[in-house]
């Protein structure tokens, strides 16, 4: 580290030896040796060096106890703030990401790392030194993931700022979760009111069922499941609390469109300012794969989403729709076999157990085991689909370094559509969902809805 | 065929003239009665627009007039704070005013904090100026979006009214921020709501997180320092059971040099 310039603020607020920062949309409050080294740092941009910082740090806060090594005390806030681009650290972007940056040596160590985050002894592990902090920071942004390895840096052998990016990295994803608990509980309360029981899964609830905290696995869409039977009443609701639905689809008043949707599809998109949500009115478009809304209702537990118990699926419903939804991504995402991971390493995920894990199922589950260990108190059906997960392997990799989508066109039609079958027939999907899945396929509800004609909007 | 004339009429929000546009008769005089406290008597000054109806092809629709209304309060929050978000400073939460001297709290309330009871409680005897967001000013007014209320629990079968209807105090003639409060319901933790002000810094800290628009004002925080600094200082007030604020907040409204 030598010379350090401020970053790109967006507005710096002091007051006495205190002060908040805005970079990036965020809010960081400033403590009095924060303050110092952002006042220490020119506005126009200009370069200054650590020596400099370490003198406004004494300047501060007045000469340090002999014990106290300020100048690793200075560095290693500016670390921090270089990870939230408070500062800004020459010659290394410490906003580098890049899928550029991604490879096997980057993701194999980031299964490592993981396992040793989520394994219940004292084991340490470090960084090799043929992988480069950006390439592992890539990886672990790629693979969502932030959270849920700082929740363990303290095991991790890591460069201080790769830990600071880290730390910041899942700081961010844990702010940006208040936003969509309060449109969550908005959305909950109008249910309630309207008496339609609803089931949060996956995001929050999934957050809080495997890891203990609805903050502990950065948030994406709230998914919301209904009864088919309180669809329409749902879409009424939702769009009267502000949710708007994705353009061009049919609405409740669409007729045939609309039907056509509930019966082919099994979930529609809204958005509400910064904040997306899913309605399903079905867990999984493999029907026959998956309980239906009734018995899911039945199973229900309850999680804590900010300081509300929201209703949920069981524990044994949790790992199986999530061991479902691994499959069906190919295994391609650390995060959801992270979250397979936790569940199955709970007892009372197996204490609720009431059906056997299907195919896709059984095969996540031994990938999961594989990656990041067979929990102690995991029963013996996990150690049996370890072993059994061998010829997975190369192809999980493959996607978990660069997913299909995003590799350049390599196979043929016949190779991909086998590709896109396979996840079916693992669920044991039965004729009625083969038709269904060939339905979506050729006819899209959307396109079928634009064909058809769409109301015109009056203005 | 010529769809009949709609029925027009403009109410205030956030300090803006929405011109509201209904296209059913039977939804018009339910919309009227229930923004009856904020419909404006002059037409001049268009500053928003939405249409209402019953069709699915207007802006704010529903099966029913209940629902038309709730969707009309959720529309008209969302068009006029994006309206005003490079100029008023907007929180999630609520504000209530002295209904003679126009003293107002501003609450702010994070998921958790039991808003709606909150709301219920204080606004029997305190004028209810604004509930989901609250918008101020550079000089410290908060500007009313007085938003129908529910007549009851069961939004099934209740329609929403007019706040005066319900018995909610007046608005005073301006309201001016006197009191800023971040709500933190501590269930079983303490008898009596207890008050904890916060440096500046802290403040900033806890309020951007309740103020999704704050990234489109210019010097955002250097705003939001001159809302807390309008009442010296934003408190935390931690309570059990909501009811126990009314009295806090009514005090804080009352004290000496807070009347405006």
């Amino acid at each position: 580290m030598t010379q350090v310039s401020r970053g790109k603020l967006q507005d710096l607020y002091v007051e006495g030896d205190r002060g908040a920062v805005m970079v990036n949309g965020q809010v960081i409050v400033l403590f009095p040796l924060g303050v110092a080294l952002v006042n220490a740092t020119p506005a126009s941009g200009d370069p200054v060096g650590l020596g400099v910082l370490v003198e406004a740090a004494v300047a501060a806060l007045g000469e340090p106890p002999d014990d106290l090594d300020v100048e690793e005390l200075v560095r290693t806030q500016i670390q921090d703030f270089a990870a939230h681009g408070v500062l800004a650290i020459e010659g290394s972007d410490s906003s580098t990401t890049s899928i550029d940056l991604v490879d096997q040596t980057s993701v194999e160590s980031l299964h490592e790392a993981m396992a040793t985050v989520l394994a219940s002894g004292a084991g340490r592990w470090r960084l090799p030194d043929h992988v480069s902090a950006d390439a592992f920071f890539s990886t672990v942004t790629r693979h969502r993931v932030s959270a849920q390895l700082s929740r363990g840096l303290d095991r991790l052998d890591l460069p201080e700022a790769l830990s600071s990016r880290l730390r910041a990295a899942a700081a961010n994803q844990r702010a940006s979760c208040d936003g969509v608990i309060t449109d969550l509980h908005r959305t909950l309360d109008a249910l309630d009111r309207h008496g339609i029981r609803v089931l949060l899964f996956k995001g929050l609830a999934l957050a809080a069922m495997a890891w203990g905290d609805e903050r502990g696995r950065g948030h994406g869409d709230l998914d919301l499941l209904v009864s088919p039977d309180d669809l329409e009443r749902t879409y009424d609701v939702l769009t009267e609390v502000g949710w708007q639905p994705r353009g061009g689809m049919p609405d409740p008043t669409s007729g045939f469109s609309w039907h056509y949707l509930k019966y082919a599809d099994y979930e529609l998109d809204f958005s509400l300012g910064r904040s997306s949500l899913d309605l399903h009115w079905m867990a999984h478009p493999v029907r026959s794969g998956f309980p239906d809304f009734e018995a899911l209702w039945r199973h229900r537990t309850y999680v804590s989403i900010g300081q509300r118990e929201v209703p949920t699926f069981s524990h044994w419903d949790a790992l199986t729709h999530s061991a479902s939804h691994s499959a069906k991504d190919h295994w391609r995402w650390l995060r959801g076999l992270a979250d397979v991971h936790r569940l199955i390493s709970q007892p009372r995920t197996w204490e609720s157990a009431d059906r056997p894990l299907r195919p896709d199922q059984l095969r996540t589950v031994g990938i999961s085991a594989a990656l990041f260990g067979v929990p102690e108190s995991a029963p013996p059906v996990v150690r049996t689909a370890r072993a059994g997960v061998e010829q997975e392997w190369p192809a999980m990799l493959r996607e978990q370094v660069e997913p299909e989508r995003l590799r350049p066109a390599s196979r043929g039609t016949r190779a991909l559509l086998v590709r896109s079958l396979k996840p079916l027939w693992l669920a044991r999907a039965r004729p009625w969902d083969w038709v269904l899945y060939a339905a979506r396929r050729g006819m899209p509800p959307q396109k079928l809805h634009t064909r058809l004609g769409q109301p015109s909007t009056r203005l | 065929m010529t769809l009949p004339e709609p029925s027009t009429f403009s109410v205030q929000a956030l300090g803006l003239n929405v011109t509201l546009r209904v296209h059913d008769p039977a939804l018009s005089s339910a919309v009227r009665d229930a923004w009856a406290d904020t419909v404006s008597a002059e037409s001049g000054n268009h500053d928003l627009g939405i249409q209402v109806g019953l069709d699915s092809g207007y802006e704010v629709s529903g099966p029913d007039v209940p629902a038309v209304l709730r969707s009309l309060s959720a529309a008209v929050i969302r068009r006029t704070s994006e309206f005003q978000r490079s100029t008023m400073v907007t929180l999630e939460g609520v504000a209530l005013a002295h209904p003679v001297t126009g003293a107002t709290a501003v609450l702010v309330a994070p998921p958790g904090s039991a808003r709606d009871a909150v709301v219920r409680s204080l606004s029997s005897h305190l004028a209810l100026v604004s509930d989901g967001i609250v918008a101020i000013t550079e000089t410290g007014a908060v500007l009313p979006l007085r938003t129908p209320l529910p007549v009851s629990d069961d939004a099934r079968t209740t329609i929403l009214q007019a706040p005066s209807t319900l018995g909610v105090p007046a608005l005073p003639d301006t309201c001016q921020v006197t009191a800023l409060l971040l709500l933190e319901h501590q269930p079983e933790q303490r008898e009596t709501p207890t008050l904890t002000p916060l440096h500046t810094a802290d403040a900033l800290g806890a309020l951007a997180q309740r103020s999704p628009l704050l990234p489109h004002l210019s010097r955002p925080l250097h705003r939001l320092a001159a809302v807390v600094h309008q009442v010296d200082a934003m408190q935390v007030v931690g309570y059990d059971d909501p009811g126990s604020l009314a009295a806090l907040v009514t005090d804080l409204l009352t004290a000496p040099g807070m009347s405006t």
